[in-house]
């Protein structure tokens, strides 16, 4: 064990760790301020493997419908060795009738053996230079590509759905395929987000192996390829080349930050301790915010945090930025009925007197 | 301060452990007929209806489950025994002259029915593509202004009531219903947890699919086709028990907060009644157009854009200028953000311009921080629908605003005002005919669709006049 | 280097060469201050007395209308000048009285010999005729005019030439537009923008200079809100001077304009405040009145003159905050013009005080992050331009970056443009040194060095 992994595997207290890839490093990036899941994530862990293994709950599960449905709906796509997806391009004019090279990295090392994953990252880097060269060879798709992303000095992997490039282009795009509905401007837009962001940790991988590789990170781009399911068939959408410049900058900016290294995160907890033991968890900084249901299976706990604490968060975006006056809930309660110390600034004076207002005013609307 | 209201009301929510109500008078019209329909999806199937529960306030619902709705036949059998209900409900509704309502738990459940109408009224089967084009109805009407179509029940409740939570947590129906009538004795947020096991929207848990719904629908397909008919029936009939276990409580809830709206404790809102004609024109005008035989495309051309998005804004002025008439909240709210003038008349004079000319001038005072008017800007009185003025000044002394207008109209009611009467003035009444003599006239300018908004751009056409040699010189010549 | 008014002479050139050429569209992008509505102007006399052809323009308001008639009023030769407008509009005396302007109110009284015809969108669209009634449409601040109120008026004319600045404050839309979305020519879009999408190949232009903008300004506001759109400043004769001495560091923030620091910012200590904030508001004019007191004068364009209320303005992102202001002005500082960035499009001052949108605030949501909103912001003065908020906008845009949120097949991103734009503003500002405490509080005639 590398002397990384054995910091790794103390902080995680023994349990055994979860390849996090996309999904979980998106999310991780979502809410940047969560020292609780960066910690988290970063030392290998999931916030439902926290659930299940350190809280002793039931984790979130998805559904095995779905589920069927989602790999159904890639496997028609990655079916005939690809050929389904390489239609749905040329349906569309992104690649031409000469671009017809696929290679399916899981074919070559299937297992989920640490050899064959291995064999896998190593398979894919070789095509990736393959294009780098410009040698004729390199496909056109690469399906089941496994990339490294390294944060915080610890190498995750990425294991994406495909990247894509004609012969013409100079590098690979990333392209996730997803069976959220495609309803055009009525799809869910937690559904594009999560995709969107998904594909951009595969592109900051590919930059970080361009880099690796001596070649500028540009050529990774800031566009990703999704594709979609269309409601009620297997019907597949594409929507190449989207832009995802905000999610790139979004990913960058906040696997930037800190905790910056294992370092700190060592020192966030007490001598000895891990994050396998529940009240580590719950004193380690956190950030609720309304969106981490979307992504976070811990949302629950520190949503029973923050309404301990009297966080304004807990009314919603709207109140935590109003009462940001106040600093606390129990402060804006104080000022809105007049009760506890009176205001310390001016700007606690003003809050005041509309908050008093805007109750009067409640109750006439209430109550007619 | 208007986002400060609804920050107060959700701290005084929490701080009693219990919704407070935010207006007085009911938001939405509850139709007497209305239809409660609560569907369940299967998960990543965002057509499918695994099971259906339809009915009205007070009625126990009608139930059809399908042990699996991805096979087709079994879907489709589900949806054509919807389509006569929905079918006579609208018969009725038309021949009574009053427009369909489909009250739906939440806003998940709007969005899947709104789903399967786009996808439906396309399918080759005619009676399920009948079903789906009775729901489009609903579905497009759902993202217009004052619409009454089709009700989410989460969206009317949190229009009358403030919980002591985040807003997209009043989502689920049933922690909505919680804060509203809460269980004695418990802690609010204990209680509210709890009701959020249960599935309000239109997916069952992910957990019930995991351990008991898919077991049972892999029985089912198995027993299928071992074509062993007993074991069929009996895994259907487990299935069945267990839609049931999920789908009736989502009914019921959504019945109870039609129940809660219902309450005579809300008072009457005028605002609502030409909201109501409008849906009634409204519905009888889609339902003559598929009389007529006329498609509902999933896209929109530029020149069918341009008449929906102006129907919607004029329709956006139109609710807004009813609500702020015969709404006592947003009267109110309008007041706070400055939408409506609240001012008091400090002078009013008539002014003789020339013989036989008057015009009669007013000024208007007050403290309302948030105004922004101009000069220019017209304004109506909300209390009497005679009278309209128009700003001609506008002067900040101090926390006072003064606003100098010219009575536009109403004259003769100007000047029976008296000095120090409060008057609100906002915008001009609703005028739900604006929109019919647009669209007139928009068919007049739209007759010939100009390139701009079509497939191919003219040639270039060079001008064969005298060209002169300095073009900018000559140019500047005339200016 | 070519001069600026070399390119600008040359980009007009090209402007009203496209018009010989007979090309069916132009869409002229223009940086702030660029001279639009002079380039509108000079195309519509072209197209009228050089082309010999029936031009109509077209603004978005009657105040745009009024300008432009005002205008083309003035023409050399006294060439009638038609002015469209509905029955009962107040047309300023001016206007009403300007023998070359000739108000029609009815269509059937639109000359059907070559000339000019000026209305307002609106008006325009309630002609009655299917018919193109122009050979050549002009559209004047085309960027505020949403596709399908363009819809209405683009089949009036065969050929069009659309004038507007990308960079200011989107068309505002009330309604759900779930149903388009995704297209990115759809209803809601600017009309220059759909125009593109739907035809690539129309021809597109931009205009390389500003008039209004000095070049420190430029510095900042072209590669914030125009990356892609580079302009340079024409003028460098902008300048500010006192005859009353400044006192460090009370004045440092006046005094760093006469320095040559054209857009600067002072800092009020970091503080949670909501959208109105008394302190921003007392040091805002605070400043305005030191400025007078000062015995200011300004140069512009080789025009000396006195700072006076009339070249002031203040513009702010909430009617609050507009209000916090004006009660504080006075009847002495009745002059200054103070309004919110949307009302602020199409007017300048020499001097501007701007109350920064993300000021005081916790969070950096869609609106206050919005672009257009702060370039309407920071380019409407000519001479110098002063930002107030409080510390900790930096940080507070660090910490509330955008997640990513569009819609499927459409590139922008408005909310990341905006944050982008934020934050290139205040690296811009700090790099170059622009940041200055407030002095809310300090006196005037607290012991300091003076300076100047």
């Amino acid at each position: 064990m590398t002397p990384e992994n054995a910091r790794l595997h103390q902080l995680r207290g023994g349990l055994a760790p979860v390849e996090v890839g996309a999904r979980g490093i998106e999310s991780l990036a979502r809410n940047a301020d969560c020292t609780r899941l960066r910690a988290i994530v970063i030392t290998g862990l999931t916030p439902s493997k926290v659930i299940e293994h350190v809280l002793g709950e039931l984790p979130d599960a998805m559904s095995p419908f779905a589920m069927t449905l989602t790999q159904a709906f890639e496997k028609r796509l990655l079916s005939n060795a690809g050929g389904s997806l390489l239609t749905v391009y040329r349906e569309k004019g992104h690649l031409d009738p000469q671009d017809a090279k696929i290679t399916n990295v899981a074919d070559l090392a299937p297992r989920d053996t640490q050899v064959d994953r291995i064999r896998r990252e190593r398979e894919t880097r070789r095509l990736i230079e393959l294009k780098l060269r410009g040698d004729p060879a390199a496909p056109n798709l690469i399906l089941k590509p496994r990339l490294t992303l390294t944060i915080v000095g610890v190498t995750h992997a990425i294991e994406l759905d495909y990247l894509v490039a004609s012969d013409r282009e100079p590098f690979y795009r990333v392209g996730v395929i997803k069976s959220y509905a495609d309803r055009v401007g009525k799809t869910n837009r937690a559904h594009i987000r999560t995709a969107c962001r998904e594909a951009s940790v595969g592109t900051l991988a590919l930059q970080q192996l361009l880099t690796s590789l001596g070649q500028p990170v540009e050529l990774a781009g800031d566009r990703i390829d999704m594709v979609l399911k269309a409601p009620g068939s297997f019907t597949p959408r594409l929507y190449a080349a989207q832009r995802a410049e905000s999610e790139l900058a979004s990913l960058t900016r906040a696997l930037a930050a800190a905790p910056s290294d294992l370092d700190q995160i060592e020192q966030m907890l007490p001598a000895g301790a891990s994050l396998a033991q529940p009240e580590v968890i719950e004193a380690l900084p956190n950030h609720y915010c309304s969106t981490c249901k979307e992504h976070c299976a811990l949302w629950q706990h520190c949503r029973a945090q923050a309404q301990a604490q009297g966080n304004a968060i807990i009314l919603g975006d709207q109140a935590a930025e109003q009462l940001a006056a106040a600093g606390s809930l129990n402060r804006a309660m104080d000022l809105l009925n007049g009760s506890g110390r009176p205001p310390d600034n001016r700007a606690e004076v003003v809050l005041a007197a509309e908050l008093r207002a805007a109750s009067t005013l409640l109750d006439r609307i209430a109550n007619g | 301060m208007a986002d400060l209201l609804n920050v107060v009301a959700r701290m005084r929510a929490l701080e009693q452990g219990q919704a407070v109500r935010i207006v007085s008078q009911r938001q939405v019209l509850i139709q007497p007929g209305a239809q409660i329909l609560t569907m369940l999806s299967m998960a990543g199937e965002d057509t499918s209806v695994h099971a259906v529960a339809v009915g009205r306030l007070g009625v126990a619902p009608r139930i059809k489950v399908v042990a699996d709705p991805r096979r087709r036949d079994d879907q489709y059998e589900l949806l054509r025994w919807l389509l006569p209900h929905f079918e006579t409900y609208y018969a009725q509704c038309r021949a009574e002259g009053t427009f369909p309502q489909i009250w739906v738990s939440s806003d998940g459940a709007l969005g899947h029915l709104d789903t399967l109408a786009d996808r439906l009224r396309f399918t080759d089967d005619q009676q399920v593509q009948r079903l789906g084009e009775l729901w489009t109805y609903a579905g497009e009407r759902s993202p217009i202004a004052g619409q009454q179509a089709l009700i989410s029940a989460t969206s009317a409740l949190t229009a009358h009531f403030a919980t002591g939570q985040q807003e997209t947590e009043d989502e689920h129906l049933g922690a909505l219903l919680t804060w509203i009538e809460p269980p004695p004795g418990r802690d609010i947020f204990a209680a509210v947890a709890m009701a959020e096991q249960q599935p309000m929207g239109a997916k069952t848990d992910p957990r019930f699919d995991a351990d008991e719904l898919q077991p049972a629908v892999a029985l089912f397909n198995k027993a299928r086709k071992d074509n062993d008919v007993r074991a069929q029936d009996f895994h259907a009939g487990l299935i069945q028990q267990m839609m049931e276990g999920v789908i009736r409580p989502i009914y019921t809830a959504t019945q109870k907060g039609m129940a809660i709206l219902s309450d005579p404790r809300w008072q009457h809102n005028a605002a609502l009644v030409s909201l109501g004609e409008q849906e009634a024109s409204n519905f009888a005008r889609f339902m003559e157009a598929r009389d007529e035989g006329h498609r509902l495309p999933y896209h929109d051309s530029a020149k069918a854009a341009a008449f929906k998005i102006v129907a919607r804004e004029r329709t956006v002025d139109n609710v807004e200028a009813a609500f702020v008439r015969h709404d006592h909240a947003a009267r109110e709210r309008g007041a706070e953000s400055g939408t409506v003038l609240r001012g008091t008349l400090v002078d009013r004079q008539k002014v003789r311009l020339a013989p036989r000319i008057f015009e009669t001038r007013m000024v208007l005072s007050t403290a309302q921080d948030s105004l922004h008017l101009r000069a220019g800007d017209e304004l109506w009185h909300l209390d009497d629908p005679k009278l309209c003025i128009r700003v001609t000044e506008v002067e900040r002394r101090g926390p006072i605003s003064w606003v100098s207008a010219i009575v536009d109209k109403g004259k003769r009611a100007a000047l029976q005002l008296d000095i120090g009467n409060v008057l609100d003035l906002g915008p001009e009444n609703p005028d739900w005919g604006a929109t019919v003599r647009e669209f007139a006239q928009m068919h007049t300018r739209l007759a010939s669709a100009p390139w701009t908004h079509a497939e191919v751009v003219p040639p270039a056409m060079p001008s064969i006049r005298p060209r002169p040699n300095d073009l900018l010189a000559a140019v500047e010549r005339l200016v | 280097m070519t001069d600026p008014q070399t390119l600008a002479d040359e980009a007009l050139r090209e402007i009203l060469e496209s018009q010989w050429q007979g090309v069916p569209a132009v869409v002229l992008r223009s940086p702030p201050g660029a001279g639009k509505t002079g380039v509108a102007q000079r195309l519509a006399l072209q197209s009228a007395r050089l082309l010999h052809q029936r031009c109509m323009v077209v603004t978005q308001t009657n105040e745009q209308a009024f300008d432009l008639a005002r205008r083309l009023g003035r023409n050399a030769d006294g060439f009638p000048i038609h002015f469209y407008a509905r029955k009962d509009l107040d047309l300023p005396a001016d206007v009403r009285t300007n023998g070359n302007i000739r108000v029609i109110e009815e269509f059937g009284h639109i000359p059907q010999q070559p000339g000019i015809t000026i209305g307002n969108a609106a008006k325009w669209s309630w002609i009655d005729t299917g018919e193109a009634m122009f050979d050549l449409q002009v559209v004047d601040e085309a960027f505020q005019l949403p596709d399908y109120r363009f819809q209405l008026i683009a089949n009036l004319a065969p050929r069009l030439v659309m004038i507007g600045d990308p960079g200011q404050i989107d068309p505002f839309v009330h309604c759900e537009i779930e149903r388009w979305r995704c297209n990115p020519a759809g209803p809601q879009v600017s009309s220059p923008a759909a125009l593109v999408k739907r035809h690539p190949g129309v021809m597109q232009m931009s205009l390389p200079v500003s008039r209004r903008l000095n070049t420190d300004t430029v510095r900042l506001v072209q590669p914030a809100f125009y990356p892609e759109m580079p302009f340079e400043a024409m003028s460098e004769d902008r300048e500010l001077r006192f005859d009353v001495a400044g006192i460090v560091p009370f004045d440092a923030a006046l005094d760093a304009v006469t320095a040559g620091a054209k857009i600067v910012m002072v800092e009020l200590p970091p503080q949670l405040t909501g959208e109105r904030d008394e302190e921003i508001a007392d040091e805002l004019v605070a400043s305005i009145r030191r400025l007078l007191m000062r015995k200011a004068w300004v140069r512009d364009d080789g025009v000396v003159s006195r700072v006076s209320p009339e070249m002031i303005g203040v513009v702010c992102a909430h009617v609050s905050q507009v209000n916090a202001v004006r009660e504080r002005l006075g009847r002495d500082l009745a002059g200054v013009f103070v309004e919110t960035a949307n009302r602020y499009q199409g007017i300048e001052r020499a001097f501007m005080f701007v109350h920064h949108p993300l000021s005081g605030r916790a969070d950096a949501s869609a609106f206050h992050l919005d672009a257009g909103r702060l370039c309407v912001m920071l380019s409407r003065h000519r001479v110098a331009c002063w930002i107030f908020g409080r510390q900790g906008i930096a940080q507070q845009l660090t910490r509330y970056a955008p997640i990513g949120d569009r819609a499927l097949g459409i590139d922008d991103d408005p909310e990341y443009r905006g944050w982008r734009a934020h934050l290139t503003v205040m690296s811009w500002l700090a790099n170059a040194g622009r940041l200055y405490p407030a002095v809310h509080g300090m006196i005037a005639s607290a012991p300091g060095r003076a300076v100047g």
